[in-house]
């Protein structure tokens, strides 16, 4: 992996570490909005929301 | 409404507000005290979360779902070259304005609208307090601040407007309870 895609990987991952924070056990959460905003795939979005005890609205 | 007209005339008097914002700000204290969520209390004020969250910030009530923030989410504006102003988070740029062909400036949200400005700052402005109330929806989160970085001072807030005499509002709606 260059050094490139471990960088881009871990802005990926630290994107994903910010929006768990954010959506712990919320409720009616816009997947969709959080996907672009946090420029992550609309179905990790999803996931990260399920496994944090949040929900989509 | 269950403060009685004399009590939001209270807070009115001594907050020194209009007497429309004393009522909506005594009428949420009472849902708040009765356990009402934001969202319900948004919802029988036929407003935006984003406006009973203001409420709450600057009266300092608290809802179910909603207690101010001690670290809000900072965004914060930078520009990376002449005419380009970006906003990220982590990385992924989410929002950007850039000069508008001698007309000003122009700022959007990746994949949205622009919002125009006669300057860079005021087309950011409006984009980012459009965000700000949109906070839950865009971020996850209620509190965000978003601010620009302005070379040699700092930062300069951009969204939400601080309310100056929030210790003020807090106090008259305190005693008039």
């Amino acid at each position: 992996m260059s050094a490139r895609e471990v960088k881009a990987r871990d802005e990926v991952l630290r994107r994903e570490g910010i929006l768990a924070t954010h959506v712990r056990n919320r409720a009616g959460l816009n997947a969709a909005s959080l996907a672009q905003s946090y420029a992550l795939p609309l179905e990790r979005v999803q996931q990260i929301i399920s496994r944090n005890g949040g929900s989509c609205g | 409404m269950d403060s009685s007209g004399r009590s939001w005339r209270q807070v009115a008097a001594e907050a020194e507000v209009s007497d429309e914002r004393a009522m909506v700000a005594c009428y949420l204290a009472d849902l708040a005290r009765a356990g009402k969520s934001m969202n319900e209390a948004a919802s029988l004020l036929r407003k935006g979360r984003g406006e009973v969250r203001t409420y709450a910030r600057d009266w300092g009530l608290r809802f179910t779902d909603y207690q101010t923030a001690p670290q809000p989410l900072q965004l914060i504006w930078k520009k990376p070259k002449r005419g380009l102003w970006t906003l990220e988070i982590e990385g992924g740029v989410i929002a950007e304005a850039i000069a508008n062909g001698g007309l000003g400036y122009k700022a959007r949200r990746i994949g949205h609208d622009w919002h125009v400005g006669s300057n860079a700052e005021i087309a950011m402005r409006r984009l980012s307090a459009e965000m700000e109330r949109d906070s839950l929806d865009l971020f996850g989160v209620d509190d965000v601040v978003i601010s620009m970085q302005i070379e040699g001072v700092g930062r300069g807030r951009l969204a939400p407007t601080e309310e100056p005499r929030a210790h003020r509002l807090q106090s008259a709606l305190a005693v008039s309870q």
